[in-house]
């Protein structure tokens, strides 16, 4: 029992990872229609730009927290504005193999610096005291810390796209492109503030599994493979959806690895897509009947 | 006038095929070099995975990202059955093969159909990766993370294809019959059903075409040509493990497909033997290499969406209108707009 709470947490704290860099991939993917696989090395260098302010320069964790985020915003717009907007009206096809070969160029450039594959921490704020509940269950207090940064971060993402204005530009253009821009919408704008959103929460991921693991130039995959399988999961383009598959699958995969084994903890996420797959094609939160 | 002088189409046909076969004969007669015979065995491998699956993804338009998958199950079938447990012959365990990728392939084909577009590739990409992780634990048939080794060369008779050379001529029999199957079917009423299906899915299933029927045909047609290339490759290296059969070697074929030119049958082809030669190119520069394969990806998808295959037609028609040909350029392709 007690060790089922620890794994309860952890799952928790590592799915709400997961939820924060399924949520940029959803939200870029709900209001500007292209599925952006260059956002696994995002979380990459995510993490390398926590590690660069934080552990090189040596600044608190918040610090390279926030550089991350909008190194990686910038880097999103970058991206939108030189290969996604002609991408855009392309066929599914084109939009998966360029991000495919952005991922390549993005991980060779983190392999040519950061190649050596040392083991390079991030101090997160927490790691030196753990949370003692009843006898023996001992949380890190990394753990927890993360927590509450992803529930900020998804109160906040709440904040501006449901309460703002800038927000309701995004649903707008979500619900349809032409007419919002026919509403006097800026397209351009939206589009740049989407893709800054998604790159600074896919830093973030990277700068908080950066903290609870190490930074390494291969991190992007698993997670970018996970948020695919979490928008899938929750339905595409659907934020509350990502969150919750994100928990849903980040707490398998921790009681998986925790009583069966780590080899069958990679295989959960894969059984849990072909189950969804299989009972219900369009997600948690997706219309039943829009499957494409 | 100039049209009365080109062939008919099944002449033409014949001729093309002539062609590739003895581009392949003096490849074997020619090349004595072994390094560059082991190159051309290994593009050849490749091929009799590629061409098939460019059906798949250019014809078709369903872009499965996780064929390197059931190159490892062909793989891995003759792994298991010619070492690992059983000690059979390489050509009674090869229908094996073939079966059980097939079986794979048509069981996995009735989930995957539920998804169209990224959501199939995504769903594919899901299903590699779980073939690679069974690769990587079910060790009583795979050997684990260190794989299976001795695997025999096969043989008929006396005559083993154990050199290179003997090699080649395996690789180049059973290409050519990968190629052939692939053309015979793009050319008839599967290919005018896979392009029905590219271009509205929905339309072709109103007007009474069985959507699903074809596209489970024709998955599984490529994942067998890719099992038959991963028996192949394991005969090939002798031993194999589960590195060979990554995400990344799925993302290579559809890179090839990319490269060479996507709705073509020549396209892919041709994306495998300039990858393989670009690779031996850009090897020196080591992890850069990565980079330049993807930004050629980029500036591919982005601009020449025709690829390579594409490129050659349009500088053959360019040359061919300077000298006021330009109607026989565009004679085989009738249907093409201009």
């Amino acid at each position: 029992m007690t060790a089922f709470v620890q794994q309860l947490i952890y799952g928790t704290s590592y799915g709400m990872n997961l939820a924060v860099a399924a949520a940029g991939l959803a939200l870029i993917f709900g209001v500007y229609r292209v599925i952006n696989l260059a956002h696994g090395q995002l979380i990459m260098l995510g993490g390398f730009a926590t590690y660069v302010v934080t552990t090189q320069i040596g600044t608190h964790f918040f610090v390279g927290f926030f550089a991350a985020m909008a190194v990686m915003g910038l880097l999103g717009i970058a991206l939108e504005s030189t290969i996604f907007r002609i991408l855009q009206a392309r066929p599914a096809t084109d939009q998966l193999l360029a991000s495919l070969g952005v991922y390549m160029i993005l991980g060779t450039v983190a392999l040519r610096i950061w190649g050596d594959f040392e083991a390079r921490p991030v101090n997160m704020p927490g790691e030196a005291w753990a949370l003692h509940l009843g006898e023996d269950i001992r949380i890190d207090g990394a753990r927890i810390v993360t927590i509450a940064i992803t529930l900020a971060l998804f109160i906040g993402l709440y904040f501006v796209v449901y309460r703002t204005h800038l927000g309701r530009t995004m649903r707008a253009t979500a619900q349809g492109g032409e007419t919002a821009e026919l509403m006097g919408i800026r397209k351009r704008r939206v589009a740049a503030l989407v893709f800054f959103i998604g790159g600074a929460l896919g830093g973030s991921a990277g700068a908080m599994l950066g903290g609870l693991f190490n930074v390494r130039p291969d991190m992007g995959f698993q997670p970018l493979l996970m948020a695919l399988i979490i928008i899938i999961f929750g339905g595409m383009g659907s934020l509350g959806g990502a969150i919750i598959a994100g928990l849903i699958l980040g707490i398998l995969y921790n009681l998986t690895v925790y009583y069966v084994g780590s080899k069958l903890g990679d295989l959960v996420p894969f059984g849990v897509l072909l189950i969804v797959l299989m009972v219900r094609p369009q997600g948690l939160f997706g219309l039943p009947g829009r499957r494409a | 006038m100039i049209e009365r002088l080109l062939p008919s189409s099944t002449a033409r046909a014949i001729i093309g095929w002539l062609i590739v076969a003895a581009i392949l004969v003096l490849l074997w007669a020619l090349v004595g070099n072994n390094y560059h015979l082991r190159l051309l065995i290994s593009a050849g491998t490749a091929m009799i995975a590629v061409i098939p699956f460019g059906l798949l993804m250019g014809h078709m338009g369903y872009m499965a990202m996780g064929q390197g998958g059931f190159v490892g199950v062909g793989a891995y079938v003759i792994g298991c059955f010619t070492v690992q447990r059983f000690e059979l012959d390489f050509w009674a365990v090869l229908p094996v093969s073939i079966i059980i990728t097939a079986v794979l392939a048509y069981g996995f084909s009735f989930l995957l159909f539920r998804l169209r577009g990224y959501h199939f590739s995504i769903g594919t990409l899901a299903l590699g990766q779980l073939l690679y992780l069974a690769f990587d634990s079910w060790e009583w048939v795979t050997g684990g993370p260190h794989g299976t080794s001795g695997i025999p060369r096969p043989a008929i008779g006396e005559y083993v294809f154990g050199t290179n050379s003997r090699f080649f001529i395996l690789v180049a029999v059973i290409l050519f019959i990968s190629a052939f199957s692939s053309w015979w079917l793009a050319r008839g009423q599967v290919g005018r059903a896979l392009s029905a299906i590219r271009q509205d899915e929905d339309l072709a299933a109103a007007r009474g075409l069985n959507v699903l029927r074809y596209k489970q045909f024709i998955f599984v047609f490529a994942a067998v040509w890719a099992g038959v290339s991963g028996a192949l490759y394991a005969a090939m290296q002798i031993s194999i493990d589960p590195s060979s059969f990554t995400i990344w070697s799925s993302f290579q074929q559809v890179i090839y497909v990319i490269i060479g030119g996507t709705g073509t049958l020549l396209g892919p082809a041709i994306g495998v033997i300039f990858i393989t030669f670009l690779d031996q190119l850009i090897a020196d520069f080591g992890v850069w290499n990565q980079l330049i394969l993807g930004s050629l990806i980029v500036i591919t998808v982005l601009f020449f969406r025709g690829g390579l295959w594409g490129g050659i037609r349009m500088l053959a028609r360019l040359a061919l209108n300077a000298v006021g040909l330009a109607r026989a350029a565009k004679a085989p392709r009738p249907g093409a707009a201009e």
